[in-house]
């Protein structure tokens, strides 16, 4: 029945009306839905992917570098890095929620809002406190304020009440909400302030828990600085602080305070995080030199090693190298799923995020060897890190996984260095100071394997020397006298073949000091002893290192013979037996000058040379076959022979035998005992400071070489000859062989214990 | 009419299709609570609560209706004074003022208020000499106006939008004149309108952001100030569209959606129910459920067109435009078509309060369903 209505309507049409009129609506949501979920379906199925797919790298363990006995050198060990989150920190910590929350009652009371800051001082956390608990209650209770900052000073006063009391921010805010206690009053004349209304009681127990929380900050500001971090925890809040007013996202931005946390820190950390909002922990690994940090009885080793960084923002060059050979077309494909309701330009998405990811990897984990064999092998050693794509949920705990690419850990690196002879050699090289610079290196003759190599003075903590007085040389590298065995090969060589030379029957004999002259010189050249007719006998001259024997056999061997001389060591260059690299290190290139008169060149002047390249042909004299240093045991190519006949080869032998025992390190006790051959040699290398390079070379044991050495000590005053200088230091590390029951079966079999 | 044929003669669709849209509300808070312990038991808190409501439920079909409008102001003045009480003795939850707690459970008290501003509108305008002028419906307004203010006080803006629609709706149905509801309805959005300044911040913020995603495409999803509005006050909204646009045709099945599982879509189990509907069972599903909403609201449309009687009529039309509206309202937030806030989808939605007065209100419908022409002696009939 259709009754008439006020409006012309009976009731139940009014009623279809209502349901037409709520139908409407109805029809606009489903027409929205069903272009959301059918029209945009594709696009918010991506969106739903991007919420929760998320490519997760996993770092590689960087390879271990063990010596020639598989003792670790150095290798990775798992750390905690340390990082902050300011947004948390300044809404979660009671001290930085404390200076936050102070900063806005000061801007309530028309002051500048940048009063109370995270450093220690007037206006530091224990002053935002006090001005924090001197609040006034009416503020808290949204009167005599605006809204707005009433509403954020509760939600920093209650922030405060819940993490310094432990009951969390809700029940800060009931706290707020919840009358004064019973008798608070305020100070005659003043408003009730937070502390009153909280009684005294309370407030004595937040103020000795802020105490303990400014305690606990300072402790970890001592545990950040101690874990080599550029800036204190309390530096870098203050800072975070400061750039809230110039790029407040950054806040959300996580920055790394330490990278390598202490364990003990790191556990008291993990487990009080309830207590350090904001603060995180992040598993890392850390490159330890033989386990532990800093250990200096194998200092030049160390440097030799090198050390790894992180990349840089330099080496974009080098990650996007990186990322490319980590993820090589069919790798990202197998990692990018194929889903047919997405469209293709998301597959090519998520491969662009793929590569953001590594890059990022390298970027914040990626670490690179600088110098040493660290960058050397850093190919070999740096492994590639693994890329997995999971789901993730809300809160970042992984759910599900996708896809993955193993990670490929770092290959150890065995080396050729025998750690304990390099721990003697580095406490004979501290105990033998002298010169400006000193070198030692000793090396497996047969193989040129580098046994020990070491140096001083040494490269400051963290740094890298690329030219270290080991593989150059610091101002001079002339190698003066332990150059003469190869030129007495040669002059040998020349006399059995018949080469152009002068026989040494008819050299004339050897007067000392300027009883030499040479046509051309104002001043006669000499010797530095009056060795009469020894000049004249090869292997004593030799022995006696008398100048005037080589200054004759140069003359009559002529220029090419004595650049052969020099090349059969390995020291011209541009020869083929030079050596110029240390796999992928640097080594110096030997200089040979012909500018210097040849018959001091036939005495080791104009010829410049690393300890390296000494103990290398000390070596070819030890097996007749110059070898190719190696730091590795698979690297390097076969020995080379010196192609001089064996009986010259003898001759050279018995005259650094005959220095040895009655020649120019007779005075080098230890040396005979131990069978050991060889050679000194001081090269002055200024006129005008006097100064000399002192060397001392050879190798040991005649019969069976199992090392050859050489030994050099930088610009020593003049007087001190290479016996004392480089020949002791060299006793010294042969007499500890001798002493250690392991090495002397190793390098001098035969010979007894000290 | 003896109880039992009160129950017999109940409108059994609209009792079957309620059940149904509860029970599919209980599946899906299931599966909204399921990956989460923190919410692990909500499932089972909303079985009892539905228990117990269907069970005071029955006990409300039982007692006739008549005698409820002897006790409407009763109710509407209890309703108020929990409101009024609340910035006394309730409790700030996120915020907002809205709950009262009693042992074991909270209590909201402004779900109670809308059925008792239906019902005393509904005993108010059961005089149609009170609704066919302008001045007649000053006072309906203030019975809707007042409760609205003091949930829009809480701060509650979803509530207090839904005690408009049902006031409009009645007084149609009562019999105002258009140009009467025009009039208030104008009223009412410049009201609307000039609410937007005296909001929140937090309130207009929202506003601003649901302003601003209309322009967004995926070239500008990066911009710094999308993204910080995607960090905040987009947060959910944003959420529950990729949530319902994930869905598809056919959705990614119950308990399935990563959205939901994963916790991307806070207030799942209540305010964005619906989206989690949508995510899971599809465009299908959605619109089941819309469907289902529809045609239980439409039944009780019938019910009231059924009804002789203008108290029980006007009671039913304020039921079915309180389910409807709050329905709507839940389904337009879900897929961001107004502004975001917080209001339950009734009978599917996880809460206690809401569940219970939803349950309620069905079951006072179904009491008139039972009891189409009685007898009020001396109260204007049509």
């Amino acid at each position: 029945m259709r009754r008439a209505g006020g409006g012309g309507f009976g009731t139940g049409a009014r009623i279809r009306w209502l349901g037409l009129a709520l139908a409407l609506p109805g029809l606009v949501i489903a027409a929205h839905l069903a272009l959301l979920m059918v029209g945009q379906h594709a696009a918010w199925l991506e969106r739903s992917y991007r919420n929760r797919w998320v490519f997760k790298d996993v770092p590689a363990r960087r390879g271990a570098l063990l010596d020639r006995d598989g003792v670790l050198l150095a290798d990775d060990q798992p750390a905690f890095a340390l990082s902050l989150h300011f947004r948390e920190f300044r809404r979660g910590d009671p001290v930085g929620v404390a200076v936050h929350g102070a900063n806005l009652a000061a801007k309530a009371e028309g002051l500048t809002d940048n009063r109370y800051r995270l450093v220690r001082g007037a206006h530091g956390p224990r002053a935002a406190f006090a001005r924090m608990m001197a609040l006034p209650w009416a503020w808290l209770q949204r009167q005599g304020i605006p809204a707005e900052l009433s509403r954020d000073l509760r939600f920093y006063a209650a922030a405060l009440l819940g993490g310094l009391l432990e009951i969390g921010r809700s029940r800060g805010f009931q706290r707020l909400d919840a009358p004064p206690v019973a008798g608070a009053a305020a100070a005659p004349g003043a408003p009730l302030t937070l502390a009153d209304a909280l009684g005294a009681d309370d407030v004595a127990a937040l103020r000795a828990a802020f105490a303990e929380r400014l305690i606990e900050l300072e402790r970890l500001d001592v545990a950040v600085r101690g874990a080599g971090a550029r800036r204190g925890l309390w530096q870098v809040l203050e800072q975070q602080r400061q750039r809230l007013w110039l790029q407040p996202e950054a806040e959300d931005v996580l920055f790394t305070l330490a990278r390598r946390l202490e364990y003990d820190v790191a556990v008291r950390v993990a487990l009080q995080a309830e207590r350090h909002p904001g603060l995180t922990l992040q598993p890392t690994v850390q490159r330890y030199f033989g386990r532990v940090p800093g250990r200096d009885d194998l200092a030049s080793l160390q440097a030799f090693v090198g050390i790894v960084r992180p990349f840089w923002r330099e080496d974009r060059e080098a990650i996007d190298e990186q990322v490319e050979a980590v993820l090589e077309g069919p790798v990202l494909a197998g990692l990018v799923p194929r889903n047919p309701d997405l469209p293709d330009t998301f597959q090519q998405r998520l491969a662009r995020v793929a590569r953001q990811r590594v890059s990022l990897h390298y970027q914040l984990q990626g670490r690179m060897g600088k110098g040493g064999l660290e960058r050397a092998f850093d190919g070999w050693l740096a492994g590639d890190p693994g890329l997995r794509l999971v789901e993730k949920d809300r809160r970042a705990q992984e759910r599900g996984l996708w896809s993955a690419l193993q990670v490929s850990p770092g290959r150890p690196l065995r080396t050729t260095f025998d750690l304990e002879l390099q721990r003697h050699l580095e406490d004979a090289l501290d105990a033998n100071p002298c010169g400006t610079h000193m070198a030692a290196a000793l090396i497996d003759p047969r193989t040129g394997e580098i046994r020990a190599l070491g140096w001083r003075p040494l490269p400051a903590p963290g740094e890298t020397m690329w030219r270290t007085p080991a593989t150059h040389w610091p101002k001079s590298g002339m190698i003066g006298s332990v150059a003469k065995p190869f030129v007495l090969l040669e002059q040998l060589d020349a006399m059995r073949r018949g080469r152009p030379h002068q026989a040494p029957i008819e050299f004339r004999e050897c007067g000392g000091k300027r009883s030499y002259p040479v046509r051309g010189l104002t001043r006669p050249l000499g010797c530095s002893g009056t060795h009469g007719a020894l000049a004249t006998d090869p292997v004593m001259a030799l022995a006696k290192s008398c100048n005037v024997f080589y200054y004759q056999a140069a003359a009559g061997l002529g220029e090419g013979a004595l650049r052969r001389a020099f090349a059969r060591a390995g020291w011209t260059p541009d020869a083929p037996t030079e050596q110029t690299s240390l796999t992928g290190m640097s080594l110096a290139r030997c200089t040979y000058t012909t500018a210097t008169l040849r018959e001091q060149r036939a005495i080791g002047y104009g010829t410049q040379a690393n300890v390296l390249h000494v103990a290398r042909a000390y070596a070819a004299l030890a097996t007749g076959a110059l070898p190719r240093l190696r730091v590795v045991a698979a690297d390097g190519a076969a020995p080379q022979r010196l192609d001089v006949h064996p009986d010259d080869l003898a001759a050279a032998r018995a005259g650094m035998r005959a220095c040895v025992n009655g020649g120019t390190a007779r005075n080098v006790v230890g040396l005979a005992e131990l069978l050991v051959l060889a050679k000194t040699g001081t090269a002055e290398i200024s006129t005008k400071t006097r100064a000399n390079n002192a060397w001392f070379a050879g190798y040991l044991t005649e019969a069976r070489p199992t090392l050859a050495f050489a030994a050099v000590a930088y610009s020593v005053p003049d007087g001190q000859h290479g016996a004392e200088a480089a020949g002791h230091l060299i006793a010294d590390v042969l007499r500890a062989v001798q002493r250690d029951p392991t090495l002397r079966e190793r390098y001098v079999p035969g010979v007894g214990g000290e | 009419m003896s109880g039992v044929r009160a129950l017999a003669r109940a409108d059994g669709w609209v009792a079957l299709l309620a059940l149904t849209v509860a029970l599919i509300g209980g599946l899906f808070i299931r599966s909204a609570t399921l990956e989460d312990p923190r919410f692990g038991s909500l499932a089972a808190k909303q079985a009892l609560v539905l228990l117990i409501a269907a069970g005071s439920g029955v006990g409300l079909i039982l007692v006739p209706y008549p005698r409820l409008l002897r006790r409407a102001w009763w109710l509407y003045a209890v309703a108020l004074a929990a409101l009024l009480l609340l910035p006394w003795f309730g409790i700030v939850i996120n915020g907002a003022r809205r709950w009262y707690r009693l042992p074991g459970f909270y209590v909201q008290p402004s779900e109670l208020a809308k059925l008792a501003v239906i019902v005393a509108l509904a005993a108010w305008l059961r005089f149609k000499s009170k609704a066919t002028t302008l001045d007649g419906l000053l006072l309906p307004a203030l019975i809707a106006g007042v409760p609205a203010f003091l949930v829009l006080r809480q701060p509650d803006l979803g509530s207090s939008l839904v005690f408009g629609p049902i006031l409009l709706a009645m007084c149609f149905v009562a019999g105002a004149p258009l140009r009467s509801l025009l009039v208030l309805s104008g009223l009412a959005a410049v009201a609307l309108v000039c609410s937007y300044f005296v909001l929140h911040d937090y309130q207009r913020t929202r506003v601003d952001v649901w302003l601003q995603h209309f322009t967004w495409t995926d070239d500008n999803l990066g911009r710094a100030d999308v993204q910080a509005a995607l960090r905040g006050y987009g947060f959910q909204p944003w959420q529950a569209l990729i949530a319902i646009g994930s869905g598809g045709m056919a959705g990614f099945g119950l308990e399935q959606g990563p959205q939901n599982r994963y916790g991307f879509l806070p207030y799942r189990f209540d305010d964005y129910i619906f989206a989690v509907v949508c995510e899971e069972s599809g465009l299908l599903g959605a619109l089941g459920l819309l469907g289902l909403q529809g045609c239980l609201v439409a039944g009780l449309l019938r019910i009231a067109a059924r009804t002789r009687e203008r108290f029980g009529r006007l009671l039913v039309v304020g039921v079915a435009t309180y389910l409807g509206t709050q329905s709507l309202v839940h389904a337009a937030v879900c897929t961001w078509l107004i502004p975001a806030t917080g209001l339950p989808m009734p009978l599917v939605s996880y809460g206690g309060s809401s569940t219970l007065v939803a349950v309620w209100a069905v079951a006072l419908a179904l009491n008139v369903s039972a009891r189409r022409e009685p007898v009020l002696a001396s109260d204007g009939y049509l």
